[in-house]
């Protein structure tokens, strides 16, 4: 059996035994991979510090189709992301993206996730100021790359684009932005348009437009995802809202 | 059930033990002198009834207080935090740490849902106010992993407002490794935190 090699970008590990590690990997060409890496916690493993959670490189494993899990020749280690543990957002931010992937992705390939993924983890390392943004930015990237995106130009409903200074609601459940007409009496969040051009900046991958309201815009992606995307609530989401800095008093 | 299955049962939830290991050793003790069975299954029941966390580092412990924490000669303005029991013997065979321990009980791992409220940070934290000044240094011993970084963050934004010293463990090239087999991010670690000489 020929080993393969594939961009890859490992999501999580677990100890297993008392050298080895089961990891799980976003890969380029072979989508969602579980690996076995034997040997990796031993003492003078190689490639110890390399098989860090969110570090990309090059995976190259042993692939046989029917088994859960493959096994790892090696991991190059090209990217390590050591800056994502030194700090808690851009831990949680990058926790939840990879929590996005992990409960949603395939072992079909994907290079638009992947590509995603590792915008995702890039931003939020370089981010100097808008941690926050780059942190709502990778969630709501992953949740494009999925293919789920929320409509935000035209009203959901009746199609008409929303006007300038127009107040629609966020309706999760439908995938987008109710105009004022149709999300009459719904109790869904208001979303005005700075916000609008927010999201859509954040959805772009932008930080550029400052956010006004983290805490807002986590409850928008947290909704959207819990209805369109993860069959369950993700646990990363509820610790990046611990983390996110909170709202200024309106 | 038989006996054979259920005991092959509980050997084979045990970490690092398979279903075939876990038959092995079922048959290796119904091979073998029975006392010896016996021996086996009492240390088994002593350890699930003597054992027990530490009152006050978590570590595990035979009384109230692990042998550590009772040791009068033990500096207790030196406490280091590490993530499980068993990072404090990798320490203690060290010889060369003289302070006490807090057990962590784990690291911040959002995908597994552990936070702040599912680790022993609060009793630390406790721990060091009551403390009154003694505790001088808080040296914390999580991991090198990207979890063990972000734990060591939010330990440090806790306990510094509370007065100690707070330091984190240093990385780098292995004792007794050719420099030429260390990969290049451990390199990259080690000329980060080089030292004056």
């Amino acid at each position: 059996m020929a080993p393969v090699s594939t961009s890859a970008v490992l999501l999580r590990a677990h100890p297993y035994g008392e050298t080895s590690r089961v990891l799980r990997f976003l890969t380029e060409d072979h989508g969602l991979l579980g690996v076995m890496a034997k040997g990796v916690r031993g003492e003078g493993g190689r490639g110890v510090t390399a098989v860090s959670t969110f570090a990309s490189g090059v995976l190259t494993v042993y692939v046989k189709p029917q088994r859960e899990l493959q096994t790892m020749k090696d991991f190059a280690c090209t990217r390590l992301r050591g800056g994502l543990g030194a700090s808690l957002l851009r831990f949680a931010g990058a926790s939840t993206v990879a929590e996005l992937v992990l409960a949603h992705a395939e072992s079909d390939p994907n290079p638009t996730l992947f590509h995603a993924m590792e915008a995702a983890l890039d931003r939020l390392e370089e981010a100097s100021e808008a941690v926050a943004a780059a942190a709502l930015a990778g969630v709501w990237g992953i949740v494009e790359a999925l293919g789920f995106a929320p409509q935000l130009e035209a009203c959901i409903r009746c199609g008409e684009r929303l006007g300038e200074d127009e107040v629609g609601r966020f309706e999760a459940a439908a995938g987008g932005i109710l105009c004022a007409r149709c999300g009459e009496g719904s109790q869904s969040p208001r979303v005005g348009p700075i916000a609008r051009s927010q999201l859509q900046a954040l959805l772009e991958g932008r930080l550029d437009a400052p956010i006004t309201f983290p805490r807002r815009h986590l409850a928008l992606v947290s909704d959207f995802v819990a209805y369109h995307v993860a069959s369950r609530p993700l646990r990363s989401l509820r610790f990046l809202g611990d983390v996110l800095p909170p709202d200024p008093e309106e | 059930m038989s006996v054979i299955d259920q005991l092959t049962g509980e050997f084979a939830r045990l970490p690092g033990i398979g279903p075939k290991t876990a038959l092995r050793l079922v048959h290796h003790l119904m091979k073998g002198p029975k006392d010896d069975a016996r021996r086996l299954s009492r240390a088994v029941m002593e350890l699930a009834e003597r054992i027990r966390p530490c009152a006050r580092c978590g570590n595990f412990s035979e009384h109230e207080l692990c042998e550590v924490c009772a040791n009068p000669r033990r500096d207790s303005g030196l406490i280091c935090v590490v993530e499980e029991a068993f990072d404090v013997g990798a320490i203690e065979r060290a010889g060369q740490y003289r302070g006490v321990f807090h057990v962590l009980g784990g690291r911040l791992s959002p995908l597994d849902g552990i936070g702040p409220e599912e680790l022993s940070v609060a009793p630390l934290l406790e721990r060091v106010r009551a403390s009154g000044g003694e505790v001088r240094e808080v040296i914390i011993a999580t991991n090198a992993s990207v979890e063990g970084e972000a734990t060591a963050v939010y330990l440090e934004q806790q306990i510094r407002p509370l007065g100690p010293k707070v330091s984190r463990l240093a990385r780098g090239i292995p004792v007794g490794s050719d420099l030429e087999y260390v990969d290049g991010t451990t390199i990259a670690e080690a000329l980060a935190g080089r030292r004056e000489m």
